[in-house]
């Protein structure tokens, strides 16, 4: 996973590990930002195969996620068979084949030749309840039944990652199938890698900085924490600015990035800001890293 | 690669070791965690594929089976230290899962005098003693969760008339009359539940009426559709899943001993904080939320002031069921409760079946 620039830890490593030698779905939960859907990315690199995602929404139904009929272009060919003296019956059978099938995510995971896909199910949690009852049967034989075509059968089932921002508790059988993988904000070490990895050019004191920092906002009590994508388009941010180390005029230039809440950025320019400062101000990185563990400790 | 230490040509474990595990799941499970039999079968497959020498890839590799949500990580650790690393024999868990094993038999044995339902009624809400009253006050919060449930969901039904076009039945029909649509099929938006969420206080000046709440959160779940329940006194829990369960005896019960802290004072404005931070997805626009509460916090009243704000701004609606405004109307409008009630968008008593009946009306 290193290879694919993604800074991983022996849980995240093991889990997807697992979850392919057992040809498991895996589900991934953790808070916004922490990097759930990065790990079907680099998965599906690392094997050398396809990634195919379905984002998950209020109201996604199976046809959405399945299959869908090209109507305009069977609408078409209804008009141009109009002269033919084919039955109705040969009609129909004609406009219901394969040429005319839309396949949608889930059909394409299955109905995939070659090597087996990485099939990335996206924030489950958003969908409703029967929605993961329909997924719960897909998941556990890997075909589908199209009353005008048959049965698809995957000849060598995908890999399937889930993941969810826990807004609601997931069905207790669809837990049960899978393996469980929790990603925890990252550590002050692991998010200083991540951000060295993800902004080469960075310095390493504002790297540090920034992971710091992050710790930092992390404590408080914001509507939205921040995430590691935070950290990364931030680091980005001051780098674009030409700036080595933080100072006043660049966070307060940059904080937009991070913060997504109108009362979020009002609580942190009131209390944070200064304290943040000059709790950061004179530290080498070596410091630092002891301050955001002592807070995260604490 | 992203393999981590292991290679493949590892030993199977060995039969101690299968045997191992499958006491260690039966272990998860006495201690409530989700770790069915089929699990264990898989756990030792798990175990085939990692170095079993290796303390944390075998600690990792069982964790990632037998766990299923990031409320059991922390218990699945301590017991993973207590069977794996520490002695069996005297292991606490292992004590007070028999002992609870033990406790169920006894209270089989004598359930011919004895039902939960009685233990329930020792809180004096004297209204919900008789079987008869808690059917109608169960009929009663069916009743109300179906008021609110009625909000159309995007997902379309077939219909004969209104609603949108259907495409794909419009087109096999017009087959009919050579690719002519003359008939258009229609589908419209089906009725479905709205998303509710819960928040039942169960401080001690509650206490009289937290196991009665705590029926009225079970009766909502039940009834509506995406219901999500917390309970709080000092610290907020989410409890949805105990009420999935077929007897509220049992999810009531089980919430007290694993959930409940009756000792500590309230802290309204905390809870609610920790709700709009952990769960702030579980509200949006759509959302009805009901806070079941007496309103006395002890802790920060800002803080109450100002997360109540955050709440009322997210949720669709904010109904307020405080039961002190029905049996002692004079302490019912407590600092805490005054601070709060700008924001709500109903406020009710709800502490006997009436004002539950009434507040179904109103609705």
């Amino acid at each position: 996973m290193e290879a694919q620039g993604y800074v991983t830890d022996r849980e995240v490593a093991t889990t997807v590990f697992l979850a392919s030698e057992l040809r498991m779905p895996v589900l991934i939960e953790g808070h916004a930002g922490v990097g759930k859907t990065e790990v079907a990315k680099v998965l599906a690199a690392s094997l050398e195969t396809e990634l195919i995602r379905l984002q998950c929404y209020e109201g996604l139904d199976a046809y959405t996620a399945l299959y869908e009929w090209n109507y305009p272009k069977q609408m078409l060919w209804i008009r141009l068979a109009e002269q033919e003296s084919l039955s109705l019956d040969a009609k129909e059978t004609h406009i219901f084949g394969s040429d005319f099938l839309l396949k949608r995510p889930l059909l394409q995971a299955i109905d995939h030749g070659g090597r087996p896909p990485v099939l990335l199910i996206d924030e489950i949690d958003r969908a409703d309840e029967e929605f993961e009852a329909f997924l719960l049967e897909v998941l556990s034989d890997f075909q589908v039944t199209i009353p005008e075509l048959g049965t698809i059968r995957a000849e060598e089932p995908p890999f399937v990652v889930l993941t969810s921002n826990r807004t609601r508790e997931l069905s207790d059988a669809l837990k049960r199938r899978c393996l469980y993988l929790w990603i925890d904000y990252p550590s002050f070490d692991k998010e200083l890698s991540i951000i060295n990895v993800k902004v080469p050019g960075v310095s390493a004191l504002l790297g540090a900085q920034v992971a710091a920092a992050m710790a930092s906002l992390r404590q408080m009590r914001l509507s939205k924490s921040p995430g590691v994508a935070e950290s990364i388009k931030w680091a980005l941010s001051l780098l674009a600015t030409g700036r080595k180390q933080l100072d006043r005029k660049g966070l307060e230039e940059t904080f937009g990035v991070f913060l997504k809440d109108r009362d979020d950025i009002e609580a942190v320019r009131g209390l944070w800001l200064d304290s943040l400062l000059q709790s950061l101000e004179g530290r080498d990185v070596d410091a630092l890293r002891e301050l955001a563990t002592a807070r995260s400790d604490a | 690669m992203w393999t981590p230490s292991v290679s493949l040509q590892l030993p199977a474990p060995t039969p101690e070791l299968a045997e191992r595990v499958l006491a260690f799941c039966r272990l998860l499970r006495q201690e409530g965690l989700a770790a069915t039999p089929a699990h264990s079968g898989v756990a030792v497959e798990a175990l085939r594929r990692v170095d079993v020498g290796d303390r944390e890839d075998f600690r990792l590799a069982l964790r990632a089976v037998l766990t299923s949500g990031a409320d059991e990580l922390e218990h699945f650790d301590e017991l993973f230290r207590l069977f794996w690393e520490g002695s069996l024999e005297t292991s606490e868990a292992l004590q007070r899962a028999e002992e609870r094993e033990s406790e169920a038999v006894a209270a089989e044995d004598a359930s011919a005098q004895y039902s939960a339902m009685e233990a329930l009624a020792h809180k004096d809400f004297a209204d919900v003693q008789t079987e008869e009253d808690r059917e109608a006050l169960e009929r009663a919060l069916r009743t109300i969760a179906r008021k609110l449930a009625a909000r159309r969901s995007r997902r379309m039904r077939p219909a004969q008339h209104g609603g949108r076009v259907d495409v794909r039945r419009t087109i096999r029909r017009s087959l009919r009359f050579g690719g002519t649509a003359l008939e258009l099929a229609r589908r419209r938006r089906d009725v479905r539940k709205t998303r509710l969420v819960l928040i039942c206080d169960v401080s001690r000046s509650m206490d009289q009426y937290s196991r009665f709440l705590l029926q009225f959160v079970y009766a909502f779940q039940r009834g509506a559709g995406q219901v999500e329940s917390f309970v709080f006194g000092t610290r907020l829990t989410r409890v949805t899943r105990y009420f999935r369960q077929p007897s509220i005896r049992s999810a009531v019960d089980q919430i007290e001993q694993e959930v409940l802290d009756w000792s500590g004072g309230t802290r309204i404005g905390a809870s609610l904080a920790a709700f709009n931070r952990d769960y702030r997805a579980a509200v949006d626009r759509s959302t009805t939320v009901i806070v079941l509460s007496d309103g006395l916090d002890t802790g920060d009243l800002d803080v109450l002031d100002e997360q109540m704000a955050l709440l009322s701004r997210r949720a669709r609606r904010l109904i307020w069921l405080n039961p002190l405004l029905g049996s002692s109307p004079d302490h019912a409008l407590g600092r805490g409760m005054r601070r709060a009630l700008p924001y709500v968008d109903t406020f009710a008593p709800g502490h006997n079946l009436a004002t539950l009946e009434a507040l179904a009306k109103v609705l």
